[in-house]
C-alpha cells in the first residue's frame, strides 16, 4: 500500500514540477519546444508518431489536450498545425520541416481513433441472413475458397469443409460480427492463392484445423491488438497517410498466414492445444510489436 | 500481511475445489456462460477451438469450469475431459428446435458414459430471451429427462446473455454436490 502511494506522489510530482521544469530548462537551452525538438531528433516512424502523441496528451494547454482526446476524431489537421504554431511560437521559415512532419504524425494519431471507431461499428454489425449484401457475399466467400466445388445448398453441411462449425455459417460471427466476416472474404479475395494455400494446410490429417473458425479468432486478437493500441507501431511505421480499413485487412492476411506457419512448427497434438498456442502466438506479436521499427507484413514478394 | 495470507492458506485449505464439464453443441453458448459466471465481458465471443476454463469462486467453492468446443469435429475429445468431473452442466439453444434431436442424442450418449455414471446433470435451457425459444418444460420432455434414474438431474431455463437463471443453476449444482460429499 505505501509503494503504491509513494508512486502516485511520485509520478504527480513528477508530472506537474519534474516534467515541466526539464521542458523549460530544454526550451530555453535549445530554443525549442518539445514538439520541435521531436520533429528535429525522429524521422518519420512509430517512434516520432508515438512521441508526439504522448506529448500532446501531457500537455497542460486546453486546446491541445483536446486534440487527442479519443472521442475527437474531427480534428482538422491543417488546422491545428497552425494554431499549435501559434501557440507555442514555432516560426515556419526558421523550422521550415515542423508543419508537415507535425501534420503526418497528427493525422496518423486521428486516423487510427477513426479506423478504432469504423472496426467498432463493423464488429457489432451482425451477420443477417435477411441482408441480400450478406447472402451474397457469404456464397462469393465459397466460390473463391473452394472453385471447383459446387455448394450443393445454403444449409449444407459442406460449409464445414472451409472451416465453418455446422450447417450455417451465421452462428459463427457471433461477437466479431461483420468485421470476422469482412476479413475473411478479404483474404480469399485480395490474396486467394495464399488462402487457397492455407485452406489445404488446415485440412492436414494431423495438425488439421478448421480454417473460418480460426480465422474468425484471428480478428479477434487483431481486434485486441487494435483496441490497445498496440497496432500503432505497424501503422505508423506502414506509411505517412492515416491506416484505413484495408489496412488493418492487410495486417489481417498477414497474421493467418504467419499462424498457419506458427501452428505447424509448434506440431500442436491435437486441435484442443488451439487455446495455449493462440496466446503463445498473440504474445509473439505483441513482442514484436514493442520493436519500434516493426513492420507486419511481407516484403515485396517474398 | 503475513496473517492474511495465513487466513487465505486456511480459508483455501476449506475451499473445496469442483471440477465442472461445461458440454452441447457448437452455438449453444457454452462460452457465454463461462464468461458471465467469471463476470467477464460477453460482448466478444469467438467459436471456441479447443477449450477454455477458468476458475470461479463462489459459495467457499472453487468452481473449475472447462468449455470444451461443440462442434461435431471436435465432440470426439469430449471423452479426454470426463475423468474426475463432479458436475456435467450442458448447455442447450432453446430457439435451435431443428437440433434438439441432435442435442438429445449427444446428451444421452454422455449420461451412458462410464467414467459420467453416477455425475449430477444440470441442463441449461439457454436463449430464453429469444422470443421462439423453447421453454424448459417443452425441452425436458423432448429429451426425456424424467426418465434418468441413475443420478439427480436438473433443468434451468435461463439466458447467459441477460445472466437471467444462470445464479439460480449454480445453487442448486453447490447444492448438488454439497449433498454427494
Amino acid at each position: 500500500m505505501w509503494s503504491e502511494l509513494w508512486s502516485n506522489l511520485w509520478s504527480s510530482i513528477f508530472f506537474s514540477i519534474l516534467r515541466p521544469m526539464l521542458k523549460w530548462i530544454l526550451r530555453r537551452v535549445t530554443g525549442k519546444c518539445e514538439l520541435l525538438r521531436i520533429t528535429y531528433e525522429e524521422n518519420h516512424g512509430s517512434q516520432r508518431t508515438k512521441r508526439i502523441e504522448k506529448s500532446l496528451k501531457l500537455s497542460h494547454q486546453p486546446f491541445i489536450k483536446q486534440l487527442i482526446l479519443p472521442e475527437n476524431v474531427d480534428v482538422e489537421v491543417t488546422e491545428a498545425t497552425k494554431e499549435i504554431m501559434k501557440i507555442k511560437d514555432i516560426v515556419p521559415e526558421v523550422h521550415s520541416r515542423f508543419s508537415s512532419s507535425f501534420s503526418c504524425c497528427l493525422s496518423q494519431v486521428v486516423g487510427y481513433k477513426k479506423l478504432q471507431n469504423e472496426v467498432e461499428l463493423m464488429r457489432t454489425t451482425p451477420y443477417s441472413s435477411d441482408n441480400i449484401h450478406h447472402e451474397n457475399k457469404l456464397l462469393q466467400l465459397w466460390n473463391l475458397l473452394m472453385p471447383d466445388t459446387k455448394l450443393e445448398s445454403r444449409i449444407s453441411r459442406q460449409w464445414t469443409d472451409i472451416g465453418f462449425q455446422g450447417e450455417d455459417p451465421k452462428t459463427d460471427f457471433r461477437g466479431m460480427g461483420m468485421l470476422g466476416f469482412n476479413q475473411l472474404l478479404y483474404f480469399s479475395e485480395n490474396y486467394t492463392k495464399e488462402a487457397r494455400n492455407v485452406l489445404s494446410q488446415s485440412h492436414h490429417p494431423q495438425y488439421g484445423y478448421s480454417y473460418a473458425i480460426v480465422g474468425i479468432n484471428l480478428t479477434s486478437m487483431i481486434y485486441t491488438l487494435l483496441k490497445g493500441g498496440k497496432l500503432r507501431t505497424h501503422f505508423y511505421n506502414l506509411k505517412q497517410a492515416p491506416a484505413t480499413i484495408q489496412d488493418l485487412h492487410d495486417v489481417y492476411c498477414y497474421l493467418f498466414q504467419e499462424f498457419n506457419k506458427f501452428w505447424f512448427r509448434e506440431k500442436p497434438k491435437d486441435i484442443m492445444e488451439f487455446g495455449r498456442l493462440r496466446d503463445k502466438f498473440h504474445k509473439q506479436i505483441i513482442e514484436r510489436l514493442r520493436e519500434p521499427r516493426t513492420i507486419l507484413q511481407y516484403n515485396n514478394k517474398d | 500481511m503475513g496473517l492474511l495470507s495465513l487466513l487465505r492458506r486456511i480459508r483455501g485449505t476449506q475451499a473445496k475445489e469442483l471440477r465442472i464439464l461445461l458440454l452441447g453443441l457448437d452455438n449453444a453458448g457454452k462460452t457465454t456462460l463461462l464468461k458471465s459466471l467469471a463476470s467477464e465481458d460477453i460482448s466478444h465471443i469467438t467459436p471456441t477451438q479447443g477449450f477454455n476454463i477458468k476458475t470461479v469462486q463462489s459459495a467457499g467453492f472453487h468452481l473449475n469450469v472447462w468449455d470444451i468446443g461443440g462442434q461435431r469435429k471436435i465432440r470426439p475429445y469430449w471423452k479426454n475431459y470426463f475423468e474426475n468431473t463432479d458436475i456435467l452442466i450442458y448447455v442447450i439453444d432453446s430457439a435451435d428446435r431443428k437440433r434438439l434431436e441432435e442435442t438429445g442424442e449427444e446428451l444421452t450418449e454422455l449420461l451412458e458414459e462410464e467414467k459420467l455414471s453416477g455425475v449430477p446433470v444440470m441442463v441449461f435451457a439457454n436463449k430464453q430471451d429469444l422470443v421462439t425459444a423453447a421453454p424448459a418444460c417443452d425441452i425436458a420432455e423432448g429429451l426425456n429427462l424424467h426418465q434418468i434414474r441413475d443420478r439427480e438431474w436438473h433443468i434451468q431455463a435461463c439466458s447467459a446473455q441477460t445472466g437471467e437463471g444462470v445464479k439460480h443453476g449454480i445453487d442448486w449444482l453447490i447444492k448438488a454436490c454439497s449433498k454427494k460429499k
